[in-house]
C-alpha cells in the first residue's frame, strides 16, 4: 500500500470501520512507515483528547430567569388568545341566542373559569389546535343548523357570494391544516389557522344575521 | 461507624412527571440537572458564547412546549439533546447544506496562522460550521454517521466527507 492510500483510510482504520484485508494492509504500512505512524498516532492522541473534553460547561449567567420568563409570557399570550376566541365564539354565539330570543345567555361560550399560569399544565401547541378546531367545528356546526331552520331571505347573488368566500376561507383552513400536520409546532400557522376560523365564523354569523333579516 | 453521608438521589423521572403537569419547580429542578450538559454542547456544536446561550434557551423553552410529548422512549437527557443539536442545527442550516457542505465539493480554506497553535478547544471552535458539527457529534459525543445525518438533515456520505475534513483541518491546526 501507499502512503497516500494509508492515509486516506486513517480515519476509518482508527474508528475501525475498515474491512476485509485492508485492516492488516494499513497496519502493516504502519509498522514500515514513520511518516504514515506519526499521523496515526497523531490522530488517535486528537480523538482521546477529544472524548476527554468536559461535557457539561455551565453558561456564564444563570440562563434560568430568561427561560422562565418567556414561559410565564408565552402563557399569558395563550391565555389572551383564548380570551380573544372566546370571545368571537361569544359573538356568534349571541347572534344565535338573538334570533332564539329565548336563548339568550343560555348558550353562550365563558371564558375559560381559570387564566392560565405557568403552575398549570404547560400549554402545547398540538393540544390548543384539537382544542380550537373542536370549539370550530361545533360553533359552526351551530351557525348551520340554526341557519338551516330560517326562511331563506338572501338573494341567490348574495347568498353565492358569500358561498364564495366561505369556500376560500374553508380552503385556506384546509391548507393551513396540512401544513400543520407536517408542522405542528408552528405557532405561525396555529394563528393563521385561528384567524381563518374566525373569519369563517364571521362569515357565517353574517349570513345568518342577513338571513333571518336581523342585521 | 460514622454514616456515609449521600445527597438525596433525585428522582429524574418524577419530576419529569410533575413537569408534565405544569410544575415549573419541577422544570426548573430539570434544567440545573441539565444545563451544563446542553450548553456544554450547544457551545461546541456553535463555537460561540453568545450563540450557545440563545440555543441552551430555546431548547428548555421547546423542551417546556414539548414536555407532553415526551413518551420516555429514550432517557430526558437524550431527548434534551436531540432538541438542543436541532435548535442549533436549525440555526446553521443553510450554512449545513450549502454547496461546499456536498462530499464532492471542496470545501473552503479555513484561513488560521500556521505559525499559531491552537489547543483542540479552540482548534474546534474555529472549523467550518459543518465540519464542526458532525466532528463534535461523532468525536466527542460518540454518535454513529446514520444519527449525525438524521439529526443535520444531511446524507450519511456528506456527515463521513465532514468528519475527514474536520480531523484534517484539525490536526493541522494542533500539531507541531
Amino acid at each position: 500500500m501507499k502512503c497516500e492510500t494509508v492515509q486516506s483510510l486513517l480515519d476509518h482504520y482508527v474508528d475501525g470501520l475498515l474491512i476485509g484485508e485492508e485492516p492488516a494492509l494499513v497496519a502493516r504500512h504502519l509498522a514500515s512507515c514513520p511518516d504514515c505512524a506519526r499521523l496515526a498516532n497523531g490522530l488517535r492522541e486528537m480523538l482521546k483528547k477529544a472524548k476527554a473534553l468536559p461535557r457539561h460547561i455551565e453558561p456564564r449567567r444563570d440562563l434560568w430567569p430568561d427561560i422562565r420568563g418567556q414561559i410565564e409570557n408565552e402563557s399569558k399570550r395563550w391565555h389572551g388568545f383564548r380570551y380573544a376566541r372566546t370571545a368571537v365564539l361569544a359573538i356568534a354565539a349571541a347572534v344565535l341566542a338573538i334570533l332564539a330570543g329565548s336563548l339568550l345567555m343560555r348558550g353562550l361560550p365563558r371564558p375559560a373559569e381559570t387564566p392560565l399560569t405557568v403552575n398549570e399544565a404547560p400549554v402545547r401547541l398540538q393540544q390548543e389546535v384539537l382544542a380550537v378546531e373542536a370549539e370550530y367545528q361545533q360553533a359552526r356546526r351551530e351557525l348551520v343548523a340554526t341557519m338551516d331552520q330560517l326562511p331563506n331571505r338572501l338573494a341567490p347573488e348574495t347568498r353565492t357570494v358569500i358561498d364564495q368566500n366561505l369556500a376560500i376561507i374553508d380552503g385556506a383552513i384546509q391548507e393551513i391544516r396540512t401544513s400543520l400536520e407536517k408542522d405542528p409546532e408552528n405557532v405561525f400557522l396555529f394563528d393563521m389557522l385561528v384567524a381563518e376560523q374566525d373569519r369563517s365564523l364571521q362569515l357565517l354569523g353574517l349570513e345568518e344575521a342577513i338571513t333571518s333579516n336581523t342585521w | 461507624m460514622a454514616a456515609i453521608m449521600t445527597e438525596p438521589a433525585v428522582d429524574e423521572n418524577a419530576l419529569v412527571t410533575t413537569a408534565q403537569s405544569g410544575c415549573l419547580s419541577s422544570f426548573e429542578t430539570l434544567y440545573r440537572m441539565h444545563s451544563g450538559r446542553v450548553h456544554g454542547l450547544c457551545l461546541r456544536l456553535t463555537g460561540n458564547a453568545a450563540v450557545a446561550e440563545d440555543a441552551t434557551q430555546e431548547t428548555f423553552i421547546r423542551a417546556w412546549q414539548n414536555l407532553g410529548a415526551f413518551r420516555r422512549d429514550s432517557s430526558y437527557g437524550s431527548w434534551l439533546f436531540r432538541i438542543a443539536v436541532n435548535a442549533v442545527a436549525t440555526r446553521y442550516r443553510t450554512e449545513l447544506r450549502r454547496a461546499a457542505w456536498e462530499a464532492n465539493t471542496p470545501a473552503p480554506p479555513v484561513q488560521f496562522d500556521p505559525t499559531l497553535r491552537l489547543d483542540l478547544q479552540e482548534a474546534i471552535s474555529a472549523l467550518p460550521a459543518g465540519a464542526r458539527a458532525v466532528f463534535v457529534l461523532h468525536d466527542v459525543e460518540g454518535y454513529r454517521h446514520d444519527e449525525i445525518a438524521g439529526q443535520l438533515g444531511v446524507a450519511v456520505g456528506t456527515s463521513k466527507a465532514q468528519l475527514h475534513h474536520a480531523r484534517r483541518l484539525l490536526r493541522e491546526m494542533i500539531q507541531p
